[in-house]
């Protein structure tokens, strides 16, 4: 039964090849437009580590200013001083723990072919490639070295290797730069976070830093703030170490707690650390310890910018019109067949088979709306990438953004439906055969 | 007389079948007035938001942006003297007959990356203060960044120091732009603000010796833009930028003859991150110029859906009324009678769109300002959407009105 209604939906569509094209385009460019927005706002607020992002903390405490709040109205400053860094990482109360920041120097490579390179290099603690999951092709990363421990290791990403080594297992072989020689412990595989969430500093679509060295190295050879720096002080005086003994902030703490009850036991370990520096004079501010996770992290640094929103409502707003749109065309295309309607009930149609025979019509021009739709969607987004070359690595196709389209198209064909199939049938048979 | 005519046009314009005809169609005709609303509260929000973007970008910086580039020098081993490179990089770049002149600054307009601070005009903790963008060259600033000095004077080269990279520092004097001086003393009286004592950072003593007209900040979405000053100061570090302004027509050209020239100069450094003005400003803005074509498109296509809704339903009416418009023919009506019913008929229905429509558009508009803090929709946006809207309504009548008016009456009337 169903298939005479198929067979019949098929050869009407047919009859009305361009008003039928006319209503699936129509429907096509509402549904084309939503799942466009909607899926980059999707992908923007997808989950960086699933199964993760709900244990790792970012910390955050207030040694900021007297006078003045570090983010307005009363938050905490983001970033963290040298000293809180290490103290923190150096008391080990989390499971992992790892201060990392950004800087950058040069690299001088023994071989005479290469020409030296000035790579961005995060300085982090070992336990920073654990917590992010940063995948290794060769070796291993160091483990956090205790203070003043640090030796000249190095973890580089898949293209500094390709770079200085063409590809091979470079674990053992040594790097010549930053004025010292670093040994290779360990390469990454691909890896392009997007959005880079572990460090937002350079904007969510920046680059992951070519090479990793270990975090306390920094002091030593005098390496560059990169990244945000912030300082409230005002007489900080000469010389490269001043900064990093000030109440400067550069560098970001990430933590990784089991539970619920190991977060409240390191949130009363910082309690007590800032009491600790309070009594030795620092803090000035009133307590203000902040313990966000990955998640809430993202939330709270805004990572879905207000145009996606208003993209998404006025796309919106543009299937609606497509869908006041459709309804009209459906009821011209359902009106002017009354008479072949009003025949099928003289020869002994139910009210109820001229409605399926409706409704399968529109769901079936519903669903190649869905397919215009899809495909107007994979075209859309190719076109965002070129538009927003920094979201190259976020757009990608997947299962949600397709069934998102398909059911789209039969929602809102059925939507639109609703009004003329109601109109269609209630039509008296013996006044169109007149 | 004149009352006598109103009335013939009214009759003129049978009111009376056009609203017999659309109650008759009343689902057609309301599914159209509310597409047509709809499309007036999106296209005048999305126009308002596209031209706010548009005009974001066009802002002024205030230098010769399209005869200026800049590069990084950096070096790479110990043998390598900032500051020697920097003084003969300099002066080679200055003498070279293409170059206005060149400069080694810590940022430049779009640079996106630069240091602020607070000025105030008397000394202490808890005083009204003034935030602005550092630039920190020497006395060549002015001329390598194409600014307008409108009162006082420029550094001298003894005013310039040398300082690392982390000195917070500032040496006196410095130059304010206008928009600065005037946040920091509320007066436009340039000759009461040259030569004032002014203080940084609570304490520190700096003398104003210049004003110039304009400069933006190198963030474009910092708050104060317009709030920048020249302080004579060059940065001592492993790596430095140097800003360079060519004459006119020039930009292209040098920039692989100046690479080159310092490349040889020196083997102890790198030269990188070449950039041009223009091409640093197309980065910056690119965002908004993306959201700027984003909502264009919007618009673009949703007219071009609307403009298809009307003409589809028209069309589908000249088809239906075929006998109707006959009937009118053969009782006397005009060509010009058919054309002007169908035109008065959608000029109702887009009347009563429009009102709906801009309380649709003043809705969104009040939510999108409650929820994502965006601007408020100027009347305006709306009174012009309104227009185009009549003008799009009636050109997309026009085919199918045409279309009927040329129905014969004798053909017609004989199928009755």
């Amino acid at each position: 039964m169903l298939n005479y209604y198929f067979t019949l939906a098929w050869r009407s569509i047919r009859n009305q090849k361009g008003l039928n094209f006319l209503i699936s385009a129509t429907l096509g460019l509402g549904i084309a437009a939503c799942t466009i927005t909607f899926s980059l706002i999707y992908l923007m607020s997808a989950d960086p580590l699933p199964n993760k992002s709900q244990r790792i903390f970012r910390v955050q405490i207030d040694n900021w200013s007297p006078h003045l709040a570090a983010v307005e109205p009363d938050l905490p400053p983001e970033e963290m001083t040298w000293h809180d860094s290490l103290n923190l990482v150096q008391a080990g109360k989390a499971k992992y723990q790892s201060a990392s920041g950004i800087t950058w120097g040069m690299v001088t490579p023994t071989n005479k072919n290469i020409t030296p390179f000035l790579p961005l290099i995060r300085v982090a603690n070992g336990d920073f490639f654990s917590i992010f999951r940063l995948p290794f092709l060769y070796g291993q990363a160091w483990s956090n070295y205790p203070t003043g421990k640090a030796e000249y290791v190095t973890v580089i990403s898949k293209e500094t290797n390709e770079r200085l080594f063409g590809g091979e297992n470079s674990v053992g072989k040594t790097i010549s730069m930053l004025g010292r020689i670093f040994s290779v412990v360990g390469v990454l595989d691909e890896w392009q976070p997007a959005p880079k969430h572990y460090d937002l500093s350079y904007g969510p679509f920046y680059e992951p830093e070519d090479i990793y060295i270990p975090f306390q190295l920094k002091y030593e050879l005098e390496l560059p703030h990169g990244g945000l720096s912030n300082c409230w002080e005002t007489d900080l005086g000469e010389g490269y170490h001043t900064f990093l003994n000030s109440e400067c902030i550069n560098f970001q703490l990430w933590v990784e707690l089991e539970s619920e009850e190991d977060k409240s036991t390191y949130q009363a370990f910082l309690k007590s650390y800032v009491e600790e520096q309070k009594a030795l004079g620092r803090f000035p501010r009133p307590l203000n310890n902040r313990l966000l996770n990955l998640t809430e992290w993202l939330n709270y640094k805004n990572l879905v910018k207000t145009d996606m929103y208003l993209f998404f409502w006025l796309s919106s707003l543009f299937l609606l019109v497509c869908l006041f749109n459709s309804a009209s065309l459906l009821s011209t295309s359902f009106m002017s067949r009354t008479n072949e309607m009003a025949l099928r009930r003289a020869l002994g149609a139910s009210q109820q088979s001229i409605l399926i025979q409706c409704i399968v019509e529109t769901l079936l021009l519903g669903f190649v709306g869905g397919i215009i739709g899809l495909s107007l969607s994979i075209a859309g987004l190719e076109g965002i990438k070129l538009l927003y070359s920094q979201y190259e690595n976020l757009i990608r196709l997947d299962t949600t953004l397709i069934s998102i389209a398909l059911v789209l198209g039969i929602v809102s064909s059925a939507c639109a439906g609703v009004a003329p199939m109601i109109r269609v049938c209630r039509i008296p048979p013996a006044q169109e055969l007149k | 007389m004149m009352q006598q005519g109103f009335r013939k046009l009214i009759t003129r314009l049978s009111l009376g079948p056009i609203f017999r005809a659309m109650r008759k169609q009343k689902f057609s005709i309301s599914m159209l007035i509310v597409q047509v609303a709809i499309t007036l509260a999106v296209t005048s929000n999305a126009l308002f938001f596209a031209n706010e973007r548009y005009q974001h970008t066009q802002r002024l910086s205030g230098v010769d942006e399209k005869n200026m580039f800049a590069l990084t020098n950096s070096g790479i081993n110990g043998n390598f003297n900032p500051k020697s490179s920097v003084e003969s990089d300099l002066r080679f770049l200055r003498q070279l007959p293409y170059v206005v002149d060149a400069v080694s600054a810590s940022s430049f307009p779009f640079s996106d990356s630069g240091n602020w601070y607070d000025f105030q005009t008397e000394p202490g903790d808890n005083k009204n203060t003034m935030r602005a963008a550092a630039y920190k060259l020497d006395e060549h600033g002015i001329e390598a960044f194409g600014l307008n000095l409108i009162a006082g004077e420029n550094f001298d080269s003894s005013d310039v120091q040398w300082l690392g990279d982390t000195d917070t520092n500032l040496p006196s004097p410095v130059i304010f732009s206008q928009a600065a001086a005037k946040s920091l003393f509320n007066t436009e009286d340039w000759s009461q603000i040259i030569g004032t004592t002014i203080y940084f950072e609570t304490k520190h003593p700096v003398i104003v010796k210049g004003i110039i007209e304009h400069l933006q900040t190198p963030w474009i979405d910092w708050g104060p833009e317009k709030q920048s000053f020249l302080t004579p100061v060059i940065v001592a570090d492993n790596s430095s930028r140097y800003i360079i302004r060519v004459k006119d027509g020039e930009l292209q050209s040098s920039i692989p003859k100046i690479e080159q020239a310092l490349s040889e100069r020196n083997k102890n450094r790198i030269i990188r991150n070449f950039i041009t003005l223009p091409s640093a400003r197309d980065e910056i803005y690119g965002p908004d110029v993306a959201a700027t074509k984003v909502l264009i498109i919007v618009i673009a296509v949703l007219v071009i859906v609307a403009a298809m809704g009307i003409t589809g339903l028209t069309s589908f009416n000249v088809v239906k009324r075929k006998k109707q418009i006959s009937i009118r023919r053969a009782l006397g009506a005009t060509k010009v009678d058919i054309l002007f019913y169908f035109l008065f008929e959608n000029i109702i229905q887009m009347t009563i769109s429009i009102v709906l429509g801009s309380v649709l558009a003043v809705t969104f508009n009040v939510l999108l300002v409650n929820y994502y803090s965006l601007s408020q929709l100027p009347f305006s946006f709306i009174i012009y959407t309104a227009i185009s809207i009549y003008i799009l309504g009636i050109l997309a009548t026009l085919k199918p009105a045409l279309k009927a008016m040329v129905f014969s009456n004798t053909s017609i009337t004989h199928s009755l």
